[in-house]
């Protein structure tokens, strides 16, 4: 009995240890964002819960750090992408799981080789390419290099191969085009797998760092990580105005988070969402 | 003369139409929006890298070939070994720490128990969380009077402040940590997909038989978790060598190049020094560190995609 008890005692210590390294961080920033102007930030053990609480410190971050510029630019970025992404990816799926044509297997394989390109030694010739064709310095230039994801095409054809055979024929046989098909009758059977690769697509785009800190330039068309990245030097290291803005920067993901915890979840299972 | 033509042209009609009906190209023209993308922004920029490692590209003059001028050079280059030691030392700190932590994480919130989703949605938020928050984050906790130097100073386990970031001999591993921090919750879900996979009868079966739970763990659980795990080293083996955002808002690749890794490096020469031949010749160095990783995982997804 008090075997169990102990292990019991174990569970509860360990849930509230994780618990704490990893939400404290979070805490402790929040907390440093609020405290007063001429609070001493550094005391141990901090004072967690300031007094009094400066929330005048957001308006203040707010008149430098354009927050709601960024966030509406990589709002435009990420969903721009889904939305592409949406219309392209699924089809790829359709074609290669429902479809026969010559050299079917070699292409998708060709695609499924695609996830071995890391998209970093990629930036150099794209780079090159848009200067070429004077898309730096856009969002477009940001937007086209991500939409087909080669897991997206993978995980849309297997949605579509578990479909069964017969709406096909029943469509075709109704005279339904081979668009048609698609569209209004295979499509909507892979919602699910479709919302999947939307969440994946939408979370890497709204967290990519490497190539927006390439290709833009503009402040104005910053998205908000390449926005975040520059509280420091306009807050010259003021800890309490990079934290307002970080905790800014948090609120969005929350948001999203919160909506879609479902799809996340299921997301995350089939091995494809990361920060 | 006339008559053969026409009948060659109307055998060839036909036999394209035959073609047409046999194999049904609409199939061809929904993967082909596809294609396209992938081979103008994947297939088309390797073969650039490659073709540019081999000459001094710089943007602004046309690339002229120099043959394996940019390989020597690298081979040569001080810059480059600490820079590859570093991702080297990153990846071997990184891979195992994601292994075991993430795993026991898993096995801790998977269990029935009420607000357990909400235990998890908690270790799972820092993935979520945008590289640039999370260094904002961190240069807090680890900075000279920060929270975690009050708290080593408060237990007494150290005297003077630490400079986490800023002494050369621990920021790579204040790099690593942060890493870990981030990244545990991504690998905890893969564990928890892997976890719920396996039959409680076992577990059950082994409970009669007397076993105890580190044996049951051990001899039950680690062996059909087997796949999971091989998932977790090749994901992070990935992820490590291909680290950017926790070395760009933390330290800049400094002090003295102690946190610079290869896709740092690459960033460095292409776009600070505009150095583009040289930058993709260590492009197809990170590729080929990359290649038996990303060969696994291709393997994987491809047999997943059998075995379904």
């Amino acid at each position: 009995m008090t075997r169990i008890k102990l292990g019991k005692l174990g569970v509860v210590l360990g849930l509230l240890v994780s618990c704490l390294i990893f939400l404290g961080p979070f805490l402790i920033l929040l907390s440093i964002a609020l405290q007063p102007p001429t609070a001493n930030l550094f005391t141990f053990p901090p004072q967690l819960i300031p007094r009094p609480l400066n929330l005048s410190i957001f308006p203040e971050v707010l008149r430098v750090f354009s927050f709601f510029t960024y966030v509406k630019n990589s709002l435009w970025v990420s969903a721009a992408t889904v939305f592409l992404q949406a219309i392209v990816v699924p089809m790829a799926g359709y074609g290669f799981a429902r479809k026969k044509f010559p050299l079917r297997e070699v292409l998708f394989l060709l695609v499924l080789a695609t996830v071995m390109i890391p998209q970093q030694i990629t930036l150099i010739p794209l780079f090159s390419v848009f200067r070429r064709i004077g898309l730096l310095d856009t969002h477009t230039a940001l937007i086209l290099p991500w939409v087909v994801a080669p897991f997206s095409v993978f995980i849309m054809r297997q949605a579509f191969i578990t479909l069964p055979g017969d709406f096909e024929d029943a469509a075709r046989i109704d005279g339904c085009s081979e668009f048609g098909l698609y569209w209004r009758i295979m499509l909507p059977l892979v919602k699910p797998a479709v919302v999947t690769i939307s969440i994946f697509a939408f979370v890497q785009q709204w967290n990519e760092l490497l190539w927006p800190v390439v290709l833009l330039k503009t402040p104005d068309l910053y998205t908000l990580p390449l926005g975040l990245t520059t509280l420091d030097s306009a807050f010259y290291g003021g800890w309490r105005q990079s934290a307002a803005g970080a905790v800014l920067g948090i609120i969005p993901t929350i948001i999203v988070f919160l909506l879609g915890q479902k799809h996340f979840v299921r997301g995350i299972a089939s091995g494809g969402i990361k920060g | 003369m006339a008559v053969p033509k026409t009948r060659g042209k109307a055998s060839i009609r036909l036999s394209i139409r035959r073609f047409v009906r046999k194999y049904d190209l609409s199939g061809f023209l929904f993967v082909l929006p596809a294609l396209i993308l992938l081979g103008m922004f994947m297939f088309y920029p390797l073969i650039a890298t490659f073709y540019y490692s081999l000459t001094n590209f710089n943007i602004v003059r046309a690339p002229r070939y120099i043959g394996l001028e940019n390989y020597r050079v690298m081979l040569e280059d001080p810059v480059f070994h600490t820079v590859l030691k570093n991702t080297l030392v990153y990846t071997v700190c990184v891979v195992p720490g994601c292994v075991v932590l993430s795993l026991l994480l898993a096995l801790l919130v998977n269990r029935v128990l009420r607000g357990i989703g909400v235990f998890r949605s908690i270790i799972y938020l820092p993935v979520l969380i945008s590289m640039p928050v999370v260094g904002i984050m961190w240069k807090i906790l680890y900075s000279g009077q920060g929270f975690i130097n009050g708290f080593l100073q408060w237990a007494g386990i150290t005297k003077a402040p630490l400079g986490f970031l800023s002494d050369p001999d621990i920021a790579l591993y204040s790099i690593v940590f942060v890493t870990l921090w981030k990244a545990a919750g991504y690998y905890m879900m893969i564990y928890l997909g892997g976890l719920q996979q396996i039959p409680v009868e076992l577990d059950e079966a082994a409970v009669m038989d007397g076993a105890n739970a580190f044996r049951r763990f051990w001899h039950v659980t680690l062996p059909l978790l087997r796949p999971s795990i091989v998932l977790v080293v090749i994901i992070s083996a990935i992820g490590s060598l291909k680290v950017f955002g926790e070395v760009y808002v933390m330290t800049d690749g400094g002090p003295a190049d102690s946190t610079n890794v290869m896709v740092y490096y690459i960033y460095q020469q292409a776009f600070r020094f505009l150095k583009m031949g040289y930058a993709s010749a260590l492009g197809v160095v990170l590729f080929l560190l990359l290649f038996v990783f990303s060969l696994l995982y291709l393997k994987r997804t491809e047999g997943q995609y059998v075995t379904y």
